[in-house]
C-alpha cells in the first residue's frame, strides 16, 4: 500500500475517535514534555554550576596547610620561607599568599563581621582585583596600615554612617586602617576569599598583628597549557623538599568543575529518568487507545483482509496510527518542556538556552514510544482471523 | 475491454468445440485431453473439499468433499439451508479459511499449501468479495472503498482513482463517486461493493447472499446487474443463496446438501449466460 495512503488512513482513523487520540495525545504530550524538561533544566542547571566555577580560573590552584590534630605537633606550618622557591618551578608562574582572619566593625550600634585578608600586591593579578576608586597595595606600601575594602565593606561603612572613600580611616581588629582603594561590586576570585566582604590589607601586617607566622594559603598561577596534576605533583615534590613535616593540600578549580560536571551529568540523567517514567505511563495510554480502536475496527479489519490486505499491511496501519499519535504528543511536549524550562529559568534567574537535543532526544523517543506501544497491538490486529472479525463485525 | 473478454471466451468455446486439434499450434500446444477444460478455462476447481470444526473434545463436519468446477464466465448459484455450510464453502473458496483436507486450484493455481501472506495476494488478485451486508469502509467515500484493492497492489492514488470511477460508471454510481456510505442506500451501497469485487479483474466473483438485505426491488436490479456484467463482461460469479427466486437467474444452480454438492438441472436457468451471446 502506498505510504501516502496508509497515513491518511491513520489520521482519518485518529480523527475519527477525537475524543480518545487527544486524551492518548496528552498523555504521551505530558509524558515527553516531562523528558524534555526536565533534560534541559538539567542541562542549564549543570551549565550555569560550571559557569560559577569557571569564574574562579581554571589556571589557578590553591594550596592549603593541613590542619593536623594536637598529637602530631611535629608537623609544620605552612610559612612564607616554604614557598619562596615555588615561582621558580616550570609548572607555576606566580604565587599569592594570603592570610585571612576575623574582625569586626562597629558604628552606629550596629556591628558588622568582615574578613581581614593579609595579602600581597600579586593578589590584584591572579584574583583579577578591579578597583571602584584608589589603588590596590604595592610592595612599596610595606606593612603600613593600609587597607583596600570590598564593595560591601564600604557599603556597611556607609549605612553607618561612617566614610567610605579612598583616605577614610576604619577601625578593626584594634588597628587603624588607611583606605586607599575600594573595590567593584561583583566577585570573581579564589573561593576562600569572599571579597566583597574584605579588607585587603598588607600581609605583613596582618602577620604582625595576628602574631602567627602561618599561611591561610597561597594562591598558585600556572603557566598556560600546563596541567593541573602536574603542577600539583611538582609543587607537593618541592614543598617535600623544603619543609618534609609539612602537610598540605592542592586544589584545582578545574579538579572541582571536573567532579561537578559528572555530578550534574548524573543528575540530568536522573531527571531524565523521572520524565522517562511520565512517558512510560504516556506510553500505556497509547497502547490501551490503540487496543480500543482495534476492538471497534474489527469488521473493517476483516473487510481489509478480505480485499487482500497482509497481516503486514494490518501491522504497518497500527503502527503508523501509534506514531502519528506519539508524534504529535511529542511535539506538543516539546513545546510544553520548552515552556517550562523557560518559566524555571525566568524564576532561578539563569540564562534559558534552548537544548536542541533535548528536543530531538523528545522527538526520537516518542516514534520509539510509538512504536514500542504500538508494536502489541499491531500484532493483535494483524493476526486477527478474517473470518471471525467478519463475523464478529 | 468487453469484447475482449467475449474473444476469450469465444475461443475457450472453439477449444473446448474441436480439441486440440482443431486449435492448432497457435493456441496451446497442450497434451490435455480435449473434451475437458484446461485448468486455464476454470476459475475455480475444488476436489474432494472438507472441512471439520473442532471446538474442545467435539468436533463437526461441515464439508464432506465438495466437488465443483465453475468455469470461466459461469454466473453460479449455490443453493442451500442455513447451517448447511454455504458460508464455510465461500471462505474456502474465497481463499480466507482453509479446507481440513482436498484440493482448491483457484486461477490455476493451488492454493492448499499457501503461506498467509500468498493467500492475501491471491486473495487480491483472483478473488472479489461481495457480502450480504456491503462491507464498505465507513469513513471512506465511495471511490476510496473501490480503489482499496488496488491500494493493496501499491497502485498509485490517482490511476486507482480514475479506475475506480470506471467501475463506479459500470455499476451505474458515476454521480456518487464522492459520497461517503452512509450517504448512500442500501442497493447503492451494494453497487459501489461490487464495483470493489470488480476493480482487481479476479478471476471470480463470491457473493454471499448479496441481496439477503434489500428489498425485492432492489434485490432485483442487484441481481440484474451480476447477470448483465456476466452477459456482458463474461465476469465469472458464484452467488450463495438460500432464496430459489435469486437462483433461478443464475445460469447455473448447485445444492449443497449435507456437505456435497449436486447439481439442481431443475432450477438452472434454459438460457444460460454464455449461450445467449
Amino acid at each position: 500500500m502506498p505510504f501516502s495512503i496508509v497515513i491518511a488512513t491513520a489520521v482519518k482513523s485518529l480523527a475519527g475517535t477525537m475524543q480518545r487520540t487527544l486524551l492518548a495525545l496528552f498523555g504521551i504530550a505530558v509524558g515527553i514534555g516531562a523528558v524534555t524538561a526536565l533534560v534541559t533544566t538539567g542541562t542549564i542547571a549543570r551549565s550555569e554550576a560550571l559557569k560559577q566555577f569557571e569564574a574562579l580560573g581554571t589556571d589557578l590552584l590553591s594550596l592549603h596547610g593541613f590542619s593536623v590534630a594536637s598529637s602530631a605537633r611535629t608537623a609544620a606550618d605552612l610559612t612564607r620561607d616554604n614557598i619562596i622557591g615555588l615561582p621558580a618551578l616550570s609548572t607555576i608562574d606566580s604565587t599569592a599568599p594570603f592570610v585571612i582572619n576575623s574582625g569586626e566593625l562597629s558604628g552606629a550600634g550596629e556591628r558588622q563581621r568582615v574578613q581581614v585578608v593579609g595579602v600581597t600586591s600579586e593578589m590584584a593579578e591572579l584574583a583579577d582585583i578591579e578597583l571602584e576608586s584608589g589603588r590596590f597595595l604595592s610592595p612599596l606600601d610595606g606593612n603600613r596600615p593600609f587597607a583596600v575594602i570590598g564593595a560591601d565593606v564600604a557599603r556597611q561603612l556607609d549605612r553607618m554612617g561612617r566614610e567610605s572613600g579612598v583616605g577614610a580611616r576604619v577601625k578593626v581588629r584594634g588597628t587603624l586602617y588607611t583606605i586607599i582603594g575600594v573595590l567593584k561590586p561583583g566577585s570573581r576570585g579564589p573561593a576562600a576569599i569572599r571579597r566583597s566582604e574584605t579588607l585587603f590589607v598588607p600581609l605583613g601586617h596582618a602577620m604582625r598583628t595576628a602574631g602567627a607566622s602561618e599561611l591561610t594559603g597561597v594562591i598558585l598561577r600556572m603557566p598556560p597549557g600546563v596541567h593541573y596534576l602536574a603542577a600539583t605533583a611538582e609543587v607537593e615534590e618541592h614543598l617535600r623538599r623544603v619543609a618534609p613535616h609539612l602537610q598540605t593540600r592542592v586544589d584545582s578549580p578545574v579538579e572541582i568543575i571536573e567532579q561537578m560536571d559528572a555530578q550534574m551529568r548524573l543528575f540530568a540523567i536522573l531527571l531524565g529518568a523521572v520524565g522517562g517514567v511520565a512517558l512510560v505511563v504516556g506510553g500505556f495510554g497509547v497502547m490501551n487507545a490503540m487496543l480500543a480502536s482495534i476492538s471497534e475496527q474489527r469488521l473493517e479489519i476483516g473487510i481489509r483482509r478480505a480485499l487482500g490486505a497482509r497481516r503486514a499491511d494490518i501491522q504497518r496501519q497500527v503502527l503508523a496510527e501509534s506514531s502519528i499519535l506519539c508524534l504529535a504528543g511529542g511535539a506538543a511536549g516539546c513545546l510544553l518542556g520548552v515552556g517550562v524550562t523557560l518559566g524555571v529559568s525566568l524564576f532561578a534567574g539563569w540564562t534559558w538556552q534552548l537544548s536542541w537535543g533535548a528536543l530531538l532526544l523528545g522527538v526520537l523517543t516518542a516514534v520509539a514510544v510509538g512504536l514500542f506501544f504500538g508494536y502489541y497491538p499491531a500484532r493483535q490486529a494483524a493476526r486477527l482471523d478474517p473470518i471471525v472479525a467478519l463475523r464478529m463485525g | 475491454m468487453a469484447m475482449g473478454r467475449r474473444l476469450a471466451g469465444m475461443v475457450q468455446e472453439a477449444r473446448r468445440s474441436f480439441g486440440a486439434a482443431g486449435g492448432g499450434g497457435e493456441v496451446e500446444n497442450r497434451s490435455q485431453p480435449p473434451d475437458l477444460p484446461t485448468e486455464h478455462d476454470l476459475s475455480i476447481a475444488l476436489t474432494a473439499i472438507r472441512k471439520r470444526y473442532v471446538v474442545g473434545p467435539v468436533s463437526t463436519d461441515i464439508l464432506h468433499g465438495v466437488n465443483l468446477e465453475v468455469p470461466r464466465g459461469d454466473l453460479l448459484a449455490i443453493m442451500g439451508a442455513s447451517g448447511c455450510g454455504k458460508s464455510t464453502l465461500m471462505n474456502i473458496m474465497g481463499l480466507m479459511d482453509r479446507p481440513s483436507g482436498g484440493s482448491c486450484v483457484i486461477g490455476g493455481r493451488e492454493v492448499s499449501a499457501m503461506t498467509d501472506d500468498e493467500r492475501s495476494e491471491h486473495r487480491n488478485r483472483s478473488i472479489g468479495f461481495v457480502f450480504q451486508s456491503s462491507f464498505l469502509l465507513p469513513r471512506l467515500s465511495a471511490w476510496e472503498n473501490v480503489a482499496l484493492p488496488l491500494a493493496y497492489r501499491g497502485h498509485a492514488t490517482a490511476a486507482a482513482r480514475l479506475k475506480a470511477e470506471e467501475m463506479l460508471a459500470r455499476v451505474g454510481m458515476e454521480a456518487r463517486t464522492e459520497h461517503l456510505p452512509n450517504q448512500l442506500s442500501g442497493g447503492q451501497q451494494q453497487r459501489v461493493a461490487i464495483a470493489r469485487a470488480l476493480i482487481g479483474r479476479p478471476s471470480i466473483i463470491l457473493a454471499d447472499e448479496p441481496t439477503g438485505a434489500l428489498d425485492a426491488q432492489t434485490a432485483e436490479e442487484i441481481m440484474g446487474l451480476f447477470i448483465s456484467l456476466n452477459a456482458d463482461d463474461g465476469v465469472t460469479a458464484v452467488v450463495i443463496t438460500h432464496d430459489a427466486q435469486v437462483a433461478r437467474q443464475c445460469g447455473r444452480v448447485v445444492r449443497l446438501v449435507d456437505g456435497v454438492i449436486l447439481e439442481s438441472p431443475e432450477l438452472s436457468s434454459p438460457a444460460a449466460p454464455r449461450d445467449a451471446d
